[in-house]
């Protein structure tokens, strides 16, 4: 590859990856979303049929958010706007190379082995996907989290050991022709047929660069051409004899790995359909090891166990290359800078339904209206009948499910509707090992019509989805066996399979007011909920009115169990701002006033400790005047009593000095008599001496 | 063959022609790849069960000329089903479009007429003059232009650069409550969309009359009319415009069914929702029940306005033998 032409592209993303980074918005830094909504006053779709009339709303302002991924050319100008902010998330799917394991060569470990060493992911991540996806080693993304096995077995891009593992199987060039021979026949090799997807630019690359590396190791390639979806779908999935090898698919997915059981088991692939449907393990990968995780990932009650066979089904996958997975979307999407408080929910992006329940202007923390820019029309607002996801951008807002979870965390269950549950085991009569989910719902639900809720709106939900065969819904209740109904807000749910994912299926649906629903009966295909004035749900929006194809306009549920500030319920939007506004401005004037009373309280106090401060400091003074004057007085006897004995003293003090001198005298004169007495008592010592 | 019998004729063959439409619609549908199950799972594992309920629900189940039978009796009430995507009578959604692309197409399609017709016949007067350069200059131009490029031209222009027309929809969100203001606010954002359709058929209606014309002008019967002493104005209009409208009204009946898929693209680009939108929709969604019901609507669009054609001939052209 040329050099420039990397450095070009390794610039590019650089600059790409800068640009984005400082747009993250605080809100996703943080990662915290705020349990209490909606905060705006009115969210209102508006539907642009196609992208670039909704990016140009958002730029002149006439919606505030897009649900719209950015191309790069887009995001590169939303970069340089002012009043625009990007953010990024993966999206929740992958894109693989899939290898018909039911025709020869792909059916040989080897060969399957050589495809994998020749698929040049990171030329793929820089030079196709440029900053908008990332790499795959397993069909279970990252961006699921704890799902994801990091540990699998991973292949170097590498001709060498590509061809190493081309001669390790057999497939080895025994004439010197340029083109290996079949290990089986002996012949040169039959062609590798190859589909690759024309109307996706970035598969049709990946695709293209496999079958060149293929065949500069000598290996025959045909139908290298690109082609049409559809043409790719009936060969592919449809073919009577599989008459393909390698194919660029790619799948969309749930936030759950259960898609490893459904694409991958055995039992997903029919050899016998001809012309038909052949299942969706259309790969035809048939692997007993790996079915036997698969159904103990469907069959496993807890958490930890279904991640282990999750694991392994990775680990098998990887070792046995299933398939070879491309990389994963990333998908960019903007907002404007008045609003703040987005979601940026993983898998879907700052559009999420957790940005328009918490989102708010920025210089006020609740009101206002999100545009909210949509690229696709509205079929229609009958939540039976409604599949396209566009329409359940608006429907998710009205109808709420039994419970939620974490849009930073897919695998972290939260508790909503239902506040809490309990799951159980449990054995059906006829001796089925299955699940009970106990649910425990809010009791202060309100249906849009202020009805309350209750848990025989779920149980009636679940059963009008089985009685009527709503294929929608189906695959969420196709375990249930029985309901119970506890009291009015508990309902036992009693499914005949032990999969920790049956819990997940069961919400599924929209939970249904009874009351409106149980009259529609079997007329619910045709039923138009707008026409009949019956949009009602228990959702943080309410309906208030849709013109098809220009735009639907929702306002906050005041009644929401968990609208901020319950006080103010049964109020209407405006007077509850004006009350929000009287009650803030009595909270300050209360503030205000106790803080007065404190106030004058400590002055009172203070006033009367300087009042008798002032009192006892004037007695002293008036006591101290006296005494100074008592005091000057007695400083003034003082003062001649000190003089008379002043004279005493200097009298006392001529006294002692005559005393003094006679004292000296007197001592000289004693000195004399002490110094002639000794004398003499010398001399007699010495003349008695002289006498003896 | 008196002027009756040539009606009859025609009609009977208009319902001939018709028939055989229909049936290249179901066979085409059934031929094709893809699977509406699939479809609606829309790559949701469905159980067994669930693909037996739906294959019931749509009838997929049953025998082909029994499907046929069906189709038949269903698409001649009006009756086209459920669409695969929305779940939803596809009469019903048709009939909520229907009026956006007649009123877009209705609007374009008038102006470029009336305005094509006039600056071509103007054109063809005043051949090698100035107007008539700069005139066919334009409108080979504005005819050569991709429509959806155009529409986004006018949309960067009109709608974002200068913000003097709305950048998509049929309405203000939400419309104004007055009726007479609400009707402006509809031609307000029909301008653009309209601009464009009508830019893309004034050149070739221009472009014809002007051709049309230069040829009739030749005639010897234009020549023998000046020669009688007709006015200039007398001969453009009495003589040569009267016998250029054969082919105008040829082209008439033929451009609404062609405008009909032009408008996919113009209505696309600007979030315009009319059949045109609808029918792309459907087309990537493999939704069979609503493009058999589009495309009926556009053959027997095609084939009313030829039966039209045909019959307006038989009074205008006297020389339609019947």
């Amino acid at each position: 590859m040329n050099p420039k032409r990397i450095l070009k592209n390794a610039l590019l993303i650089a600059l790409l990856i800068i640009s984005i980074l400082p747009s993250i918005p605080v809100m996703a830094e943080e990662e915290t979303v705020n349990l209490e909504g909606p905060w705006a006053d009115e969210l209102f779709f508006k539907i642009y049929l196609s992208p670039e009339p909704e990016y140009l709303a958002l730029k002149t302002g006439e919606i505030n958010l897009m649900d719209w991924e950015l191309p790069a050319e887009k995001v590169a100008d939303a970069l340089t706007d002012p009043n625009v902010i990007t953010d990024s998330t993966p999206d929740l799917g992958y894109y693989q190379i899939d290898l018909n394991h039911q025709r020869w060569p792909t059916s040989d470990l080897h060969f399957r082995r050589a495809l994998a060493h020749l698929v040049d992911k990171p030329r793929i991540e820089t030079d196709v996907l440029q900053g908008f996806g990332y790499a795959l080693d397993s069909v279970v993304p990252v961006v699921m989290g704890g799902w994801s096995n990091p540990d699998i077995m991973t292949y170097e891009y590498s001709s060498e050991l590509a061809a190493a593992e081309l001669d390790l199987g057999g497939f080895v060039d025994t004439d010197a022709d340029g083109i290996r021979n079949d290990p089986v026949t002996g012949e040169n090799m039959a062609p590798v047929i190859f589909y690759i997807r024309l109307d996706d630019p970035e598969r049709k690359q990946a695709g293209e660069w496999l079958a060149a590396g293929l065949k500069a190791l000598g290996v025959p390639i045909e139908g290298e051409l690109a082609v049409e979806r559809s043409v790719c779908s009936a060969a592919v999935m449809n073919s009577a004899a599989g008459e393909w090898n390698v194919y660029t698919g790619g799948w969309n997915i749930g936030r759950d790995p259960d898609h490893l059981t459904d694409l991958y088991h055995s039992k997903e692939f029919d050899p016998e359909m001809v012309g038909a449907w052949r299942g969706f393990n259309y790969d035809g990968f048939m692997n007993s090891t790996f079915d036997y995780w698969a159904d103990i990932l469907k069959s496993a009650s807890t958490f930890e166990d279904t991640k282990e066979a999750a694991f392994m089904c990775q680990e098998i996958m990887a070792e046995q290359v299933a398939v070879i997975p491309l990389y994963g979307h990333i998908g960019v999407k903007a907002y404007r800078t008045e609003w703040t408080g987005l979601v940026n929910h993983i898998g879907t992006g700052i559009n999420s339904w957790w940005s328009t329940y918490n989102m708010h202007p920025v210089d006020q923390p609740y009101g206002g209206r999100i545009e909210y820019g949509i690229k696709s029309d509205i079929e229609t607002l009958n939540p039976l009948t409604a599949a396209w996801a566009y329409t359940w951008e608006v429907l998710d807002k009205i109808y709420e499910s039994p419970y939620t979870y974490n849009p930073y965390d897919l695998s972290d269950d939260w508790g909503w509707l239902a506040e809490s549950w309990e799951i159980e085991d449990w054995t059906s009569p006829t001796g089925v090992d299955g699940i009970k989910v106990t649910f425990n719902f809010v009791e202060d639900a309100v249906w849009h019509d202020g009805t309350l809720f209750t848990a025989e709106d779920l149980k009636f939900t679940y059963e009008y989805i089985v009685e009527y065969g709503v294929p929608r819904y189906l695959p969420s209740v196709q375990f249930i066996e029985e309901l119970v109904l506890v009291d009015d807000y508990t309902l036992e749910v009693y499914q005949n399979t032990t999969s920790y994912f049956a819990f997940h299926y069961i919400n599924g649906v929209p939970v249904l007011p009874k009351h409106i629903w149980e009259d529609v009966g079997a007329g619910w295909q045709d039923y138009d909920p707008v026409a009949e004035g019956t949009l009602i749900g228990l959702g943080p929006w309410k309906f208030v009115d849709y013109v098809a194809g220009e735009y639907v306009h929702l306002v906050a549920n005041e009644a929401y169990w968990k609208f901020p500030d319950r006080f103010f319920q049964g109020l209407s939007m405006a007077e509850i701002q004006q009350a929000k506004a009287l009650s803030m401005l009595r909270a300050q004037l209360s503030a205000a006033t106790t803080a007065t009373e404190e106030q004058a309280e400590t002055i009172s106090e203070l006033s009367s400790q300087f009042n008798d401060f002032q009192a006892s400091t004037l007695e002293l003074i008036e006591s101290g005047v006296e005494n100074i004057g008592n005091l000057a007085d007695n400083i003034g006897s003082l003062d001649t009593e000190i003089a008379s004995l002043n004279s005493d003293i200097s009298g006392l003090e001529s006294q002692t000095s005559k005393l003094e001198a006679g004292l000296s005298s007197a001592s000289n004169l004693g000195y004399a008599s002490i110094g002639i007495a000794i004398i003499v008592g010398v001399v007699a010592i010495f003349m008695s001496r002289r006498e003896t | 063959m008196s002027l009756k019998r040539y009606i009859l004729k025609r009609i009977l063959y208009s319902f001939a022609l018709l028939f055989f439409a229909l049936t290249l619609n179901f066979v085409i549908f059934r031929m094709a790849p893809g699977n509406p199950i699939q479809v609606v799972a829309s790559g949701m594992r469905l159980e067994p069960e669930m693909v037996e309920r739906l294959i019931e629900l749509w009838g997929l189940q049953e025998p082909m000329h029994v499907q046929y039978i069906r189709y038949l009796k269903s698409t001649l009430t009006w009756d086209f089903g459920y669409s695969y995507n929305s779940l939803e009578p596809v009469g019903r959604e048709i009939g909520e479009r229907l009026f956006n692309t007649l009123l877009l197409m209705g609007v374009s399609l008038f102006f470029a007429i009336i305005l094509g017709t006039v600056f071509g016949i103007y054109a063809a007067y005043r051949r090698g003059s100035l107007f008539d350069l700069t005139s066919v200059t334009i409108s080979l131009f504005s005819y050569a232009l991709p429509t959806f490029w155009m529409g986004l031209l006018m949309i960067y222009i009109g709608g974002y650069v200068f913000g003097l027309f709305p950048l998509a929809g049929t309405m203000s969100r939400p419309p104004p409550l007055d009726p007479i203001v609400r009707i402006f606010d509809v031609a307000w954002h029909l301008f653009l969309p309209g601009l464009t359709l009508f830019l893309f058929q004034y050149g070739a209606w221009l472009l014809m009359m002007r051709s049309t014309l230069l040829e009739t002008l030749h005639e010897d019967y234009i020549t023998t009319a000046r020669a009688k002493g007709v006015t200039e104005r007398g001969v453009l209009f009495k003589h040569a415009f009267r016998n250029a409208m054969l082919p105008l009204v040829t082209n008439i009946a033929l451009q609404i069914p062609g405008l009909l898929n032009g408008a996919i693209l113009t209505e696309t680009v600007f979030s315009w929702r009319g059949l045109g939108l609808y029918t792309w929709n459907a087309i990537q969604f493999t939704d069979y029940p609503v493009l058999q019901a589009v495309f009926y609507i556009f053959a027997l669009v095609t084939v009313a306005c030829n039966l039209i054609v045909d019959i307006v001939y038989g009074y205008i052209d006297p020389r339609i033998q019947y």
